[in-house]
């Protein structure tokens, strides 16, 4: 097949979308801009990465140079500063836990919403 | 694809002043040519328009993004494909749904060919590149239908020059071929 004549039948192989289809998706957008608007909460998740983030550098700052030389912290008793900084660590990843299910949640909320509307 | 860019470019910054309906207006211009594109990848009209509308809903949401390095069409297109790419991943339908025969379709082929009137043509022409691979479909609809030049497949698909050129090389060998498994020996007067 030459090239004119491939140019000549491709030109006929467009193809149309259903009538309603702007309307359709103009009502996803709608609705997903709603949902949106009353969970703004993307921008709140990544600050407090950010500052989850800070808090663990910051630990790891404190534990491994400040205090390096003790085996205890004196200030905060007998607990180990190993001990203490589990803690810490095991804070830090439940709360990034959470926020990781409540994106969940909301991702989820989302999808439902616009593949409904 | 001949389109005015100025125009575009008046509609994308009504868009992002939260005017929906020059967003609507963008749709409408775009809609089609998107469907088409996406169903050279998907085979199925249903899965094209969903990954078509995936594809408008990140174009809505990523307008600020756009730095007009390119047409909004180009844009638009590359966005629309990754879509329909990703969809076929997931859906592992890159083959076509239906179950094809290499045989040539049972008809009167000598009544058929007097009725190939353009319709038929193009449904004909439809169901060769749905038989088609994916990425040579797609390649012939971009060079061929919307008169996009090789650099600017090469931005939309992300694919190599070598590549392209390759496809549309095979792609057009393939379609002459489909066709022919379509319509039998009387493909002379479609070819």
């Amino acid at each position: 097949m030459n090239e004119d004549r491939a140019k000549v039948l491709l030109k006929q192989s467009g193809l149309t979308t259903t009538e309603n289809f702007t309307d359709v998706l103009m009502e996803k957008i709608e609705a997903k801009s709603a949902v949106r608007v009353q969970l703004a909460f993307t921008s709140i998740k990544k600050a407090l990465f950010f500052i989850a983030a800070i808090l663990l550098l910051l630990s790891i700052y404190i534990f491994y140079s400040r205090f390096s030389s003790f085996s205890e912290i004196v200030i905060i008793g007998d607990l180990h500063r190993t001990k203490l900084f589990a803690v810490l660590l095991i804070t830090v990843l439940l709360a990034v836990n959470y926020l990781l299910k409540m994106q969940h949640i909301y991702n989820n909320y989302s999808d439902d919403v616009t593949s409904t509307a | 694809m001949s389109r005015n860019t100025t125009l575009d470019d008046e509609l994308l910054q009504r868009c992002k002043e939260g005017d929906t309906s020059a967003f609507r207006a963008l749709v409408n211009t775009y809609k089609d040519a998107s469907f088409t594109l996406a169903s050279s990848v998907l085979k199925d009209s249903s899965l094209a328009e969903d990954a078509v509308q995936t594809a408008f809903i990140k174009v809505f949401e990523k307008l600020d993004s756009f730095r007009h390095d390119s047409k909004f069409s180009t844009w638009l297109f590359r966005i629309v494909i990754n879509t329909a790419y990703n969809m076929a991943k997931q859906q592992k339908k890159h083959m076509p749904m239906e179950v094809l025969s290499d045989s040539p379709i049972e008809t009167d082929v000598d009544a058929e060919l007097k009725r190939l009137k353009e319709d038929d043509q193009k449904k004909y022409i439809n169901l060769a590149l749905n038989r088609m691979k994916s990425d040579e479909a797609l390649i012939l609809r971009l060079f061929y239908l919307y008169e996009y030049t090789i650099v600017e497949i090469k931005e939309i698909t992300g694919f190599t020059k070598s590549k392209i050129k390759v496809d549309l090389h095979r792609g057009r060998k393939n379609m002459q071929l489909q066709i022919h498994k379509i319509l039998g020996n009387e493909t002379t007067q479609l070819l």
